[in-house]
């Protein structure tokens, strides 16, 4: 039997994998998505169990109105996903432990510069100095003007690449430790301690939330079943359990082998995976040496153990995140970091995270340790609640608890936000040294959901460049 | 003091042994990234080599990640040899 011929095959089917299929589907390319977990996009769906649905990668996002880039890709991509603002007066509330006080995050310059400035007035010059340094960046990163840009457009390709970090920028601007605490608190978001986070790519990820910060109704899961509907009317063919085990050039072809034996050929693979799990698969001249060794060397973000539940009946908790910031959260580069994150859904579920670094290693040991590693956690997870907001505890019915093991098992890396992007360290971009083999997500550009969208609207335009430059 | 043509020569045999790219890929107009498909990894090598090539030290700054074309090189490596100069 002939082995399947397509034009474009996509590894992996998470957002960046989503999005790069319906981009090459659009432009007339007969496109095949391979997933090796039992569905797609699992670590965006969340899981149910106990009868309510967890979110497990998803909470909510700046700029996803339509007027602004996150909207934008959505409509181009013809994806109709409904989204509602989150509270604006407060989307989420830091504990600042030290002065006893609730710090409710609203978004809108004005606002937020009001309520910083009146919970530490002795920093206004310096509050007025950071809000100043994050909207010219966000003014100049490139893929946030993202639509005002053509592939045309030279300056598209040009990539800010700024090594000052989170840590300068908020010691320079600030004395006071609480509000560095408070500023840096989101840096959970991105998986990226201040201090090796660079400032630009906290103005990617936390920055657009200073305008916006949307939730998607039905959450995590509803974008994926529009994402899902969308690439069936496209045509594209999506084929789960089926893990690359080798991608092989062959002439102009690439030919991957999968896990079950069989095969098929492609003129363009786009691998949406890890880079390192890539770099197993991928034929030996798709980097130069030094920089398969760079990609091996990239630290990982953190992962995270979710003790999660729902909120019992009658119960009804008006905020995304409650964050719990000791006096040296900052300094302590929000290692370990807790926080209680609740869902708009009904009935309204609820995970308590702990932050822990995917070099800890925890997933190495052996299942009784394992499941005594997680009751342990459990435990210590309810401790810190019970200190910093035991009522909580009465609220909440506690179902499981899930570890960077378990994601591991689903989505094949533990850290949640994949590659670490260090102010030390390059980034990676969509290209390869082969012909018509990308990459795209988390790990280039910039993570979360915008990031890993944007990855494949950049690769999208880089073959756009390419094909009209042939022509 | 090298001519504008000396630099042009020495940028791309050091870019050309270091990446293997071919000859006739290195116009003035080649974006980097785009054209002769070097990525920001490879941008870290760029930087060794030039260093070497010419004797100077490239400080990785806002100047440097304007650079987007073979073009843009040549005109700041001239700057940086004349400031050297």
């Amino acid at each position: 039997m002939a082995m399947q011929n397509y034009d474009a095959a996509v590894i992996g089917s998470g957002i960046s994998g989503m999005t790069s299929s319906l981009l090459f589907a659009k432009k007339g390319k007969r496109v095949a998505v391979f997933e090796q977990a039992p569905h797609i996009a699992p670590l965006f769906s969340g899981f149910d169990r106990g009868g309510v649905h967890i979110e497990s990668g998803f909470h909510y996002s700046g700029v996803l109105g339509k007027d602004e880039i996150g909207g934008l890709l959505f409509k181009e991509l013809g994806l109709n996903i409904p989204v509602e603002l989150c509270s604006q007066d407060g989307y989420d509330d830091a504990y600042l432990l030290k002065s006893g006080r609730l710090f409710k995050f609203p978004f809108g310059r004005n606002l937020f510069e009001q309520r910083l400035i009146e919970f530490f007035p002795y920093e206004k010059e310096g509050i007025k100095k950071y809000l100043n340094l994050v909207y010219d960046q966000l003014s100049k990163i490139p893929f946030l003007n993202f639509h005002k840009r053509k592939y045309k457009n030279e300056e598209f390709f040009c990539f800010l690449d700024d090594k000052i970090t989170l840590s300068e920028v908020l010691n320079n601007c600030f004395n006071d430790e609480e509000i560095k605490s408070l500023l840096s608190f989101s840096s959970v978001l991105y998986g990226v301690p201040p201090s090796k986070a660079s400032f630009v790519l906290h103005c990617c990820c936390s920055g657009i939330m200073f305008e916006t910060v949307w939730k998607i109704k039905g959450g995590g899961a509803a974008l994926v079943k529009e994402f899902k509907r969308v690439m069936d009317n496209s045509g594209i063919s999506v084929f789960c359990n089926k893990k690359v085990i080798k991608i092989e050039v062959e002439k102009d072809k690439k030919k991957l082998t999968f896990s079950d034996g069989s095969q098929i050929l492609c003129d363009i693979c786009i691998s949406s995976i890890h880079p390192k799990e890539f770099l197993k698969i991928a034929p030996p001249e798709t980097y130069r040496e030094k920089n398969v060794r760079r990609i091996q060397a990239l630290p990982e973000t953190d992962g995270f153990f979710i003790l999660y539940g729902k909120v019992k009946d009658g119960v009804r908790i008006d905020t995304n995140n409650m964050g719990f910031l000791t006096e040296d959260s900052f300094k302590k580069d929000h290692k370990n970091a807790y926080y209680v994150n609740f869902s708009n859904a009904n009935p309204q579920t609820v995970c308590a995270v702990m932050a822990v670094d995917s070099a800890e290693k925890l997933w190495n040991i052996s299942q009784s340790e394992y499941e005594q590693k997680k009751k342990e956690i459990s435990q210590q997870i309810k401790d810190e609640i019970k200190k910093r907001k035991p009522e909580l505890l009465d609220q909440i019915e506690f179902l499981g608890i899930a570890t960077p093991r378990t994601q591991k098992r689903f989505v094949n890396y533990y850290g949640s936000y994949g590659i670490m992007h260090a102010a030390d360290g390059a980034n990676l971009l969509p290209i390869t040294k082969v012909g018509g083999l990308f990459l795209v997500g988390q790990a280039t550009i910039s993570p979360g959901l915008i990031g890993a969208m944007i990855s494949s609207f950049l690769l999208d335009k880089i073959v756009s460049r390419a094909e009209n430059k042939n022509a | 003091m090298m001519t504008r043509e000396e630099i042009i020569k020495t940028v791309n045999d050091s870019l050309m042994k270091e990446f293997e790219l071919k000859p006739e890929s290195m116009k003035p107009d080649a974006n980097f990234f785009a054209d002769l498909g070097l990525d920001s990894l490879d941008a870290v090598d760029m930087v060794v080599v030039l260093e070497q090539a010419f004797k100077v030290k490239i400080r990785k700054n806002y100047e440097v990640g304007k650079i987007m074309t073979l073009n843009d090189l040549y005109n700041y490596i001239e700057n940086l040899v004349k400031e050297n100069g």
